[in-house]
């Protein structure tokens, strides 16, 4: 599969903290690609990067087969990029905002008219191209964002958290819209914090914490080692050795974990032993307050592997 | 570059009072002060008109050094302006376009009102001379933009800008003799002022208008391009597209 971006042991440094840390990633032409991660997992500090507004301290990149450095006006061109911010003209119409932009891209002057059409109505906003986006909700002003970004036609889209703060209907519209890009050819990065979001359009998956790329695959492969797990989560008044012991013995518990008086407790599919879990518990006369139950999903992936949860 | 200048022009002139500002309160701060301080000047060669025309006028200047401020880092189009970065245009056609939009803006509104203070014979501008007082009018104007664009790359702050400038333009405004003469507030004041360079400036407009020419024309009009040279010069190095995201 063709490569339209590869990146190799990117790092940037910001003094001491590392935000970037030896990241390497690709993008295959009509793919997309998720990057997760919590909020300060080094994700917009590579997404800058990777549209050449911020420089990294070390680290190769290309894009469309050309080396980043040499050929920047060239790649821009063919790049489409929504940042995290809402980053419009509040006092000019939606249209004009298209408009401006999109001209910044030399789109030739008999076609921008179309063009600005086009991505308006691909965000559903053509009914309101003459308001002004100071009049719109937030989640109007996110897809005007996205059209700003898409009027030049871009190869290459790259989307930083694009959906933080809006409705559940504009959320939907923003995913849907982008698998119609990725329809038509176009490759995508898609930053976010959000799992349902990458598990619901991403081919691809790279989970980023602490600047370091900590897993890479399908959904499919993330989830594959926990796929056959289900996790409980006890809230108990005490826990003691005896009771740990009791609960290591019954089978199919694959992994205990205390934290104070919560215990949690990882046990195969297989061996659904729950019975048997929460007997132990009363038989050493613990009283249950709270159980929660977790079965294997992209969020429970990403508390395996960074000991944190992606809202952190 | 062009795209980029229409579109600066288009947010400077929504810019809350720009046009006001530039356009209408030249005329009625020299109405006013040159009503209010008409007994104060009972020579036939400079009344209170011929004074305050010619000082607002530049005061006004002065007052716009905030306007490429507001252009650069205004709270309503601060991100939209970074994602111009995003695009293939140039770094330097970013800040070449605000400075000059603030330039032309001011500069055009400034020498309208001079030309119309001339052709109604409200304010004396020398006669002939007045295409030097507007050349050295356009060039202190380019320095003020050049200026307020430097130091607001510097700071990286509207509002730290604003202030900076604001309080400099009233202090030295007040001590160049624009609203009184300093001279007045005693010797130690007087030599003060001389210090300021608006007060180079302002003498170097008023022996144009009553000498018929000035010894320091020139070396004010060169200083004033250098300096505005040297202020760009600033602002290529230290806009940098990564401050702002």
């Amino acid at each position: 599969m063709k490569k339209i971006m590869e990146v190799k042991n990117l790092t940037k440094k910001y003094g001491d903290f590392t935000a970037v840390d030896d990241l390497s990633l690709h993008l295959n032409e009509g793919e997309i690609l998720g990057l997760l991660g919590p909020n300060g997992a080094g994700k917009s500090t590579t997404i800058n990067i990777l549209s050449t507004i911020l420089k990294s301290d070390t680290g190769e990149i290309t894009v469309f087969g050309l080396p980043y450095e040499k050929n920047i006006k060239v790649i821009k061109e063919r790049m489409g990029i929504v940042p995290q911010e809402i980053a419009l003209y509040e006092e000019i119409s939606a249209y004009k905002n298209v408009e401006f932009f999109a001209s910044l891209y030399n789109v030739k002057k008999a076609e921008l008219h179309e063009k600005t059409l086009n991505a308006l109505e691909f965000v559903g906003l053509l009914e309101h191209k003459d308001d002004k986006p100071k009049t719109f909700s937030g989640g109007m002003k996110r897809r005007l964002n996205i059209a700003c970004a898409l009027a030049h036609e871009p190869d290459l889209l790259i989307l930083d958290e694009p959906t933080v703060g809006i409705d559940p209907q504009s959320r939907n519209h923003i995913l849907r819209s982008l698998k119609k890009l990725q329809q038509q050819g176009k490759s995508i990065i898609y930053t976010t914090h959000y799992m349902e979001e990458v598990a619901e359009i991403a081919d691809r998956i790279i989970i980023i914490d602490h600047g370091n790329k900590i897993a890479e695959g399908t959904l499919k492969d993330l989830l594959a080692e926990y796929r056959n797990t289900i996790k409980y989560t006890f809230y108990l008044d005490k826990i003691n050795k005896d009771i740990l012991t009791s609960l290591e013995n019954i089978k199919g518990v694959e992994k205990l974990k205390q934290e104070e008086n919560i215990l949690t407790i990882t046990l195969s599919k297989e061996q659904a032993n729950l019975d048997k879990i929460i007997l132990t518990l009363v038989n050493h006369e613990c009283k249950i307050e709270k159980m929660e139950t977790q079965e294997g999903n992209l969020e429970m992936v990403f508390l395996e592997l960074t000991g944190r949860k992606l809202r952190d | 570059m062009i795209a980029l200048l229409k579109h600066d022009f288009k947010n400077l002139m929504k810019g809350s009072g720009n046009i006001a500002v530039f356009f209408f309160f030249p005329t009625l701060i020299t109405l006013l002060m040159g009503f209010l301080f008409s007994n104060s000047y009972t020579s036939s060669l400079l009344s209170s008109y011929d004074f305050y025309g010619v000082t607002m006028i530049f005061f006004i200047a002065m007052m716009g050094a905030t306007v490429p401020a507001n252009l650069f880092l205004e709270k309503n189009i601060k991100n939209a302006n970074t994602r111009i970065f995003y695009s293939p245009v140039s770094r330097v056609a970013v800040y070449l376009s605000k400075i000059l939009t603030c330039f032309l803006f001011i500069g055009f509104a400034l020498t309208l009102n001079l030309i119309i203070f001339h052709s109604i014979s409200l304010v004396n501008f020398g006669g002939s001379n007045i295409i030097y007082v507007i050349l050295l009018l356009l060039n202190f104007v380019l320095f003020l933009c050049s200026l307020s664009a430097a130091i607001t790359v510097t700071v990286k702050s509207e509002i730290i800008t604003n202030i900076i400038i604001s309080n400099s333009v009233s202090f030295l405004a007040i001590f160049s003799g624009i609203f009184l003469p300093v001279a007045s507030l005693g010797a130690f004041i007087d030599t003060i002022s001389n210090v300021s360079p608006i007060k180079w400036v302002m003498t170097t407009v008023f022996e144009l208008i009553y000498d018929g020419s000035s010894p320091n024309y020139g070396i004010i009009m060169i200083g004033l391009l250098i300096l505005s040279f040297l202020l760009l010069l600033i602002v290529h190095k230290k806009y940098k597209p990564e401050d702002y995201v």
